[in-house]
């Protein structure tokens, strides 16, 4: 690289700080997103190991899973999964959660549900 | 050309991207991918996570095989459990052992020739204590609703005299036969199995001989409470144990296993606290003691005993350690090489000396006393 002549030296423009900025706020952006649960992330529910529903976690829902064995519902709520209204003997389940990251799992092993969080792939 | 300012701007912007480069994707960890999959098997949850090295492959590709070979070791326990180990499944060899007044010897696979016999060495090493021949004392018992259930009414000494009648190990024969297969026998016509106390753990071993043929660089596999720790996933393995205290994702400790290429580490635990009744202000733990053919009154609240090569050893182990407590469990983990930690009621933590480093304590109820 040459040496500047004098006299051309130039501050920064104001689109390099322009630049500088928009790509803070970017990494900071990216940084934030980390923390939390993916934006495409489901928890999919399973009952004996069939897959009846597939609820996005941004959205607030509700599912009902009834059976021969029993009841359990499922819950999303702000970004994180739970269940609750279940009629199984122990209740383990609704003290598992609430689920938010990927590979996290509400389990009723009486009823056999399993309620797992998914990136959505 | 450029000026100096903006050559500072430059490399300012190379630092940043760079930065969150790094933070976005850490090293080590973005060499490795993963798949995982959820199944309820055996009656209890089953986890299968696989890792593998990223390669040359696409990722989507890798990502494809390695979520097959999930499915592939999930779809093996589901069949060794319907054709060897279950009792409730029709086509299974333990059912049909377990069929009241089967005359004569009954011919049988050699890997299931092999669970029985490895689960008759552990049952003799404990004194009965852990016993495969007590079905019918766990149906008199109601062992499968327990779990909160009300108006729940334990035996009559007559009839647990009559299901105790019909079991224990020593009625149990294994033998070659001529042919150079295997024969198993019972001596009293209404002798039946329940493998509860290993199953898992064999369905473990044969989860780790298909992940040596398979590519996968790492597994941790979950059935129960019995685990498979295979290979290397680029950091150590994080097992944790749970507080007998504690909701299901309350530990009290963990282990920390160094990966190895092709290794494998199993780790299985047992506790009273996992399932169990109330009568008349008594708790009846899950776990039959063949000594007594009762719910085990076990001076421990949890025994967890760690295996390099064999997971029904560690299955197996552990139900025996729970119930012949801390002292007369050591000579068993000696014979098997095994290690093993120990939470007692008096919340104290207990460990052999192949774990002391492994180990450490998390659960601030809990006093680490020291090492066997």
């Amino acid at each position: 690289m040459e040496k500047d002549p004098a006299g051309k030296r130039k501050a920064l423009t104001r689109m390099d700080l322009l630049l500088v900025l928009v790509l803070l706020a970017a990494c900071g952006c990216l940084l934030l997103l980390r923390g939390r649960h993916r934006p495409g992330s489901v928890v999919r529910v399973y009952s004996d190991n069939n897959l009846l529903a597939e609820l996005p976690l941004d959205r607030d829902d509700r599912f009902t899973v009834t059976t021969e064995l029993g009841t359990n519902t499922v819950v999303v709520e702000n970004g994180q999964a739970f269940v609750t209204d279940a009629d199984c003997p122990d209740k383990i389940c609704e003290q598992m959660g609430p689920v938010s990251r990927p590979g996290e799992t509400i389990i009723c092993l009486p009823h056999k549900l399993i309620a797992e969080v998914s990136n959505g792939e | 050309m450029m000026t100096k300012p903006r050559r500072f701007a430059a490399f300012f912007l190379a630092g940043v991207i760079l930065f969150a480069a790094f933070l976005l994707f850490p090293p080590g960890a973005e060499q490795m991918i993963s798949a995982g999959g959820n199944r309820i098997e055996m009656g209890t949850a089953v986890s299968a996570t696989v890792y593998a090295e990223k390669g040359r492959v696409s990722g989507e590709k890798r990502k494809e095989e390695l979520s097959g070979l999930v499915s592939r070791i999930l779809d093996l326990i589901d069949e060794l459990d319907r054709e060897m180990l279950s009792w409730r499944s029709e086509d299974s060899e333990v059912f049909r052992f377990n069929q009241p007044g089967e005359a004569g010897p009954m011919a049988i696979r050699p890997e299931f020739a092999a669970v029985i016999r490895e689960s008759l060495a552990i049952s003799e090493a404990s004194g009965g204590a852990m016993d495969i021949t007590l079905r019918p004392v766990i149906e008199r018992w109601g062992i499968e609703s327990f779990g909160g259930k009300s108006g729940y009414i334990p035996p009559s000494e007559a009839e647990l005299e009559a299901a105790a009648a019909s079991a224990g190990a020593d009625h149990l024969t294994l033998r070659e036969g001529p042919d150079g297969g295997y024969l198993l026998e019972k001596d009293i016509p209404d002798l039946s199995l329940d493998l509860g106390a290993v199953g898992k753990g064999y369905a473990l071993d044969a989860a780790a001989g298909l992940l040596a043929g398979s590519g996968a660089s790492g597994a941790v596999l979950a059935a129960g409470g019995s685990i498979l720790a295979y290979g290397d996933k680029g950091e150590p393995w994080k097992i944790g144990i749970r507080d007998p205290e504690g909701s299901p994702s309350d530990h009290a400790g963990i282990l920390s296993i160094p990966g190895k290429k092709g290794g494998t580490a199993f780790i299985s635990t047992s506790g009273g606290y996992e399932k169990y009744v109330e009568f008349q202000g008594k708790i009846l733990e899950h776990i039959i003691d063949g000594r007594t053919m009762r719910p085990a009154e076990s001076d421990l609240y949890s025994a967890t005993v760690v295996t390099k090569d064999s997971g029904l050893a560690s299955d197996g182990l552990s139900t025996a350690c729970y119930l012949l407590g801390m002292e007369a469990s050591l000579p068993l983990l000696e014979k098997w090489q095994a290690e093993a930690v120990f939470i007692t009621r008096d919340h104290q933590v207990w460990v052999t000396e192949g774990l002391a480093d492994a180990f450490s304590l998390t659960a601030p109820g809990y006093v680490f006393a020291g090492v066997l």
